[in-house]
């Protein structure tokens, strides 16, 4: 059963070229392996 | 894998780092996760299963972020879904967590090398947010357009064609949805959305006796979905065959109906104007037997004035000047005697001896000729002149007497 406004608010605006910069800035590149390390090193010590 | 404490490259399984001891089998584990993962959507992109493969390449960099792999696969995944810019913001992310000997700089080179292709993959971005707001605000028919354009300009734009194709089943235009959801299967065979949108046009088609949902009835508010299924979908009345043979015996009644009724005033209609036609046919026949008739008989008068006329004709024919020369000749002696001695003598005036002999001379002659064979009124009226002309100054008793020559000479 599809419901055409749920479907629709799916759809997510794209990346446009223009806004590439702040996309990349803004992207969350924390991986598991951050988050052991944070785990284990709560005062906040990054990976190389 | 670098050790997250010392930062010495560790290659091979280890459980503990060789420099600073540091236990970093968890990393390696997370390592090995990250490329297991990259490994399945490395398959499923290979099988055109794009969806499958990008989930998977997600989930590998989640675990490992410096899977540089993972990211540039993920990035081609995005380009060739239509996403260009996804596919360069992880090309770029790319470059900089390894800059050397990486295959993203090679692939950002190749998408910016051709820039018209590059500005429409820009511009079919530009435009899809365009038709996206456009849907949500209620322009459909605009948004349509607009994405319209977008698969004109990218051809691989997956969320270009699912949104489009969303908006046809809103409008229950179930072929053409069908057919840009076939075209992304063909892009992304595991595409979750395409595959369930055509479930549900088939479910909608299927339904027996389905009449066409009313758009009208779609709105925003919390309740029923207009496609819930339950709607009939409409279909055509199969052709009733007794309103087909009433119709033809409709006909047939009408068709006896114009026979019986009009044919025959038609036909008397006909019959009086011929009535009418061949009275006046005759008389103008008639009339111009009639006018035949008479001119016939004015035909036989002129016949007979002709003949009169052609008798006339022949009649004068014989007072053709010819046949009376020697009277213009004598004619002609006259004018000359009167130029020379007549028509000189002014009032008054005596006339010569020499004269008068001249006259007198002419004057025998005239007495002389014979006008028996001369029977011309003209050759008489001309005698008539000479004589009475020098009948007036000639003198009788000096005339000749008519001798049987002179007489001869005359007639000649």
């Amino acid at each position: 059963m599809i419901n055409y406004d749920e479907e629709l608010q799916r759809f997510t605006p794209s990346v446009e070229i223009d806004d590439a910069e702040d996309a990349i800035f803004r992207s969350d590149t924390t991986d598991l392996s951050d988050v052991i390390e944070k785990l284990n090193n709560p005062k906040g010590a990054t990976r190389q | 894998m670098k050790c997250p404490k010392c930062g010495t490259y560790i290659v091979g399984r280890r459980r503990r780092c060789e420099s600073c001891g540091a236990d970093i089998s968890a990393l390696d584990r997370l390592r090995r996760i990250s490329n297991r993962l990259y490994n399945e959507g490395l398959e499923m992109a290979r099988v055109r299963d794009l969806t499958g493969a990008a989930d998977r390449l997600k989930k590998s960099l989640e675990f490992n972020k410096e899977n540089i792999d993972a990211r540039n696969l993920l990035g081609l995944v995005y380009y060739e879904m239509g996403e260009s810019t996804a596919a360069i913001c992880q090309w770029v992310i790319s470059q900089n967590t390894k800059e050397e000997d990486n295959e993203a700089e090679r692939l950002i080179n190749l998408v910016r090398a051709d820039s018209t292709e590059f500005g429409n993959l820009n511009s079919a971005t530009k435009k899809f947010n365009i038709a996206l707001d456009l849907a949500r605000n209620g322009n459909e028919d605009m948004a349509m357009i607009q994405l319209k354009k977008v698969i004109a300009l990218n051809d691989h734009y997956i969320k270009a064609y699912l949104l489009l194709s969303l908006l046809y089943i809103k409008n229950c235009e179930y072929e053409r949805a069908k057919k840009l959801l076939k075209k992304v299967l063909k892009i992304d065979v595991g595409n979750i959305t395409a595959r369930r949108y055509i479930n549900e046009i088939r479910l909608t088609l299927d339904t027996p006796g389905g009449v066409k949902p009313n758009p009208d009835s779609i709105s925003d508010d919390v309740g029923p979905s207009p496609f819930s299924g339950k709607e009939k979908i409409y279909t055509e009345d199969k052709p009733n065959i007794l309103s087909l043979v009433t119709f033809f015996i409709g006909i047939a009644i009408g068709i006896v109906v114009v026979y019986v009724l009009a044919v025959p005033n038609i036909r008397s209609d006909y019959e009086t104007k011929y009535a009418e036609r061949e009275r006046q046919i005759g008389a103008d026949v008639s009339s111009t037997n009639a006018e035949i008739s008479s001119l016939q008989s004015r035909i036989s008068i002129l016949q007979d004035k002709n003949a009169d006329l052609q008798s006339q004709l022949l009649l004068a024919d014989r007072n053709d000047p010819v046949d009376y020369i020697p009277v213009l000749q004598l004619y002609s002696d006259f004018l000359a005697l009167c130029s020379e001695t007549i028509d000189p003598i002014k009032e008054g005036d005596l006339i010569g001896a020499e004269d008068i002999e001249k006259i007198n001379a002419f004057y025998t002659r005239l007495l002389d000729f014979d006008m028996t064979p001369y029977e011309s009124e003209y050759a008489k009226e001309l005698y008539a002149i000479m004589a009475d002309k020098i009948g007036t100054y000639a003198v009788p008793e000096q005339a000749e007497k008519p001798s049987d020559d002179t007489a001869k000479e005359g007639q000649e």
